[in-house]
């Protein structure tokens, strides 16, 4: 075997067990369906400013009594 | 030398191997429960996983191989040591993602870790030091686990710094 025939097997190994974990994470989540089907929490997550109708130092409650 | 080049790439596989096997096992909860609610999908964790540790693989057999390979007394050559440094930086991810492949393919840190010798020392004993691989082609019993070498990361490692 030549150097970077080693480096290549080396290299499909570490790539090939990745994925193999990956497939196997896949079907352990189905099994156990930790998570259900008709849950949207979490899904439309965006990364953009809230808007909370406060400016961030009020302090009051903001009309929560 | 020879022998040493063998025990490195055996070390390099029980160090880095062995360890992963519980890590994910500890990091189970957390994932579940952040799988549940959604948080991310699996491929994105095992990918970030994968990148965040990149770097720590790298520098770990680096410094070993700066105080090994002068110490053992291999080729002073820059080409040499690079190709030496680079097998072996391979090597530890392949075992490192063994042992992740491992650890998620059971649900008990018991189970994998009790199973990890069995998976290891073939491993290890298929990569071409201990036996003669061209011996037991074709030798009953010895042929049923001649496959194995094919998916052994000490062979190709040892074959690599040869």
């Amino acid at each position: 075997m030549t150097f970077w025939t080693c480096a290549a097997g080396l290299f499909a190994l570490w790539i090939a067990f990745r994925f193999l974990t990956v497939i196997s994470l896949t079907l352990q989540d189905k099994a156990y369906q930790c998570t259900d089907p008709n849950d949207e929490r979490n899904t439309e997550i965006k990364h953009q400013k809230q808007n909370y109708g406060a400016p961030a130092n009020d302090m009051s409650l903001g009309g929560v009594y | 030398m020879v022998g040493a080049m063998y025990f490195l790439c055996v070390m390099q596989m029980f160090l880095n191997f062995l360890p992963t096997v519980i890590v994910f096992q500890s990091e189970k909860p957390v994932f579940v429960r952040e799988r549940a609610s959604n948080m991310y999908d699996i491929w994105i964790y095992a990918t970030t996983k994968m990148i965040a540790e990149i770097p720590i693989m790298l520098l770990v057999p680096l410094i070993l191989v700066i105080f090994v390979y002068p110490s053992i007394g291999f080729q002073d050559s820059l080409k040499e040591f690079s190709q030496f440094y680079f097998i072996l930086a391979l090597m530890v991810q392949a075992a490192t993602a063994m042992g992740y492949f491992l650890s998620s393919a059971f649900n008990s840190e018991t189970a994998a870790v009790a199973f990890a010798p069995i998976l290891n020392l073939p491993l290890s004993l298929l990569g071409g030091y201990m036996i003669n691989l061209n011996s037991i082609k074709g030798h009953f019993p010895q042929a049923l686990l001649e496959w194995l070498q094919y998916v052994s990361p000490v062979r190709y490692c040892f074959n690599g710094l040869m």
